[in-house]
């Protein structure tokens, strides 16, 4: 039976470890609300990104063919496939990064499905780690802005990105994200950013599209763009992913925190116990000895 | 006679710095300056980095806009920015030495992109002093 003095350093040794997931808790809980704040404040400029890149595809499907812009779908064959995961770069989340990267091998399982070879490109040290240990061809990777993604971090790993569909690396381009929907709740996503197509961007209802003018002309434009609205998707998936994680971390740092005060209860019991029958056991040697001096 | 109004929304990845009913509007396409008034035929548009201008009623009010795009349509102007400024956010002695910084880097030719970022620097710097007010003379002291 454990002596009270082990018992003692097990609780010791509990409550520091309770005092680390709660500071976590306390730090991801204030991480996840900046990046919460971040993402509202950046939601309308998702939105009305997401309309117009909408507008101006439908509003020049009849015009430009997709065999003059590379970006369109129907420019090339979709033969390499490109798939990007976002996930945190550390884990004692839960199941956020595991979450993700199922979905992005799943994903990836679909399109290998199709006759399509599948490479991966991995945003935060754990996607990497989680893909490489099942076998992935992994072609790029970014480490440690998982946490805290700034809109510059999105512009170079979308240039990165475009790179590669421009040069001929890749032919389509999956995203694979976590979306924020509330604080308890992040549902795993994917959304595919390259090609592009009209499809893809069905008007709102009541909202009427006309055919659409450009300034100077449409090369022009299109080339400036999309590009842009590239970045702003990337950042828009990176920093949902990032109030996701921070979000996961916090829930996993608490439910450590209370299994924590569960075990230092039950120690605390098992003490008294121990302590207890010390002293019962005390009394009665006593009363014993007592006994056999009469 | 009170003119026709339209939206005006200048949104960024920051916030929504404009969403206001106008009466026109002033920019600064790669192309050169645009007016739009409302009931403007549908345009999609690249902008510079530049001071817009927009007219509420009497006021005029300004905005240092960059790196952005603007969509034009019936019943609203768009603008979609990586940053925008009003004339009390900027720093103008932080401007001007970002300015003579660009100067002196340009000047040295390094590499390049060292030459085409300290472009885009000065371009920036020069449209945060045109915002502010500030003259904008180039000539060294």
């Amino acid at each position: 039976m454990a002596t009270s003095r082990d018992i003692k350093a097990r609780i010791r040794s509990v409550t520091t470890t309770k005092k680390t997931t709660k500071a976590m808790n306390l730090v991801s809980s204030a991480k996840m609300a900046r990046a919460r704040g971040r993402l509202n404040a950046a939601n309308p400029y998702f939105k009305l990104t997401k309309k117009t890149i909408g507008d101006i595809l439908n509003g020049c499907a009849e015009t430009i063919s997709p065999e003059d812009f590379p970006f369109f779908e129907g420019n090339r064959p979709l033969k390499k496939a490109l798939v990007v995961a976002i996930a945190n770069d550390r884990g004692l989340c839960g199941g956020y990064n595991s979450n993700v990267t199922k979905l992005a091998a799943q994903v990836a399982l679909g399109l290998s499905d199709e006759g399509k070879s599948v490479t991966f490109f991995t945003i935060g040290n754990k996607a990497r780690d989680f893909l490489r240990r099942g076998g992935a061809a992994i072609i790029g990777h970014v480490g440690g802005i998982a946490a805290s993604p700034s809109v510059l971090d999105a512009q170079d790993i979308t240039k990165e990105l475009v790179d590669m569909y421009e040069n001929g690396d890749v032919d389509e381009i999956h995203v694979v994200y976590t979306e924020f929907v509330s604080a308890i709740t992040y549902v795993p996503a994917s959304v595919r950013i390259l090609p592009l197509s009209a499809a893809d961007f069905p008007a709102e209802e009541g909202h009427v599209r006309g055919m659409v003018k450009f300034e100077p002309n449409s090369t022009e434009v299109l080339t400036r763009v999309i590009p842009k609205y590239l970045s702003t998707t990337m950042y828009e998936t990176l920093i949902t992913s990032a109030a996701s994680g921070q979000g996961a971390t916090m829930a996993a740092m608490d439910a450590a925190t209370e299994n924590a005060e569960n075990i230092i209860s039950n120690l605390t019991l098992v003490l008294n116990r121990v302590r207890q029958a010390a002293i019962t056991q005390e009394i009665s040697e006593i009363v014993g000895g007592a006994n056999a001096l009469e | 006679m009170a003119e026709k109004k339209f939206r005006l929304k200048i949104v960024t990845p920051g916030k929504m710095a404009v969403d206001k009913d106008v009466t026109m509007v002033i920019m600064q396409t790669i192309d050169g300056q645009i007016g739009v008034l409302a009931g403007h035929e549908p345009v999609v548009t690249v902008l510079d980095h530049g001071v817009l201008r927009y007219y509420e009623d009497e006021k005029i009010e300004t905005m240092a806009v960059f790196g952005g795009y603007a969509e034009i349509n019936q019943r609203e102007v768009v603008v979609l920015a990586e940053t925008a400024e009003l004339p009390e956010d900027i720093d103008i002695e932080r401007a001007r030495q970002a300015k003579e910084r660009a100067n002196r880097h340009i000047e040295e030719k390094r590499a390049e992109t060292d030459v085409m970022r300290a472009k885009v620097a000065l371009r920036k710097s020069l449209v945060r002093l045109e915002l502010s007010g500030q003259p904008l003379t180039t000539d060294k002291k």
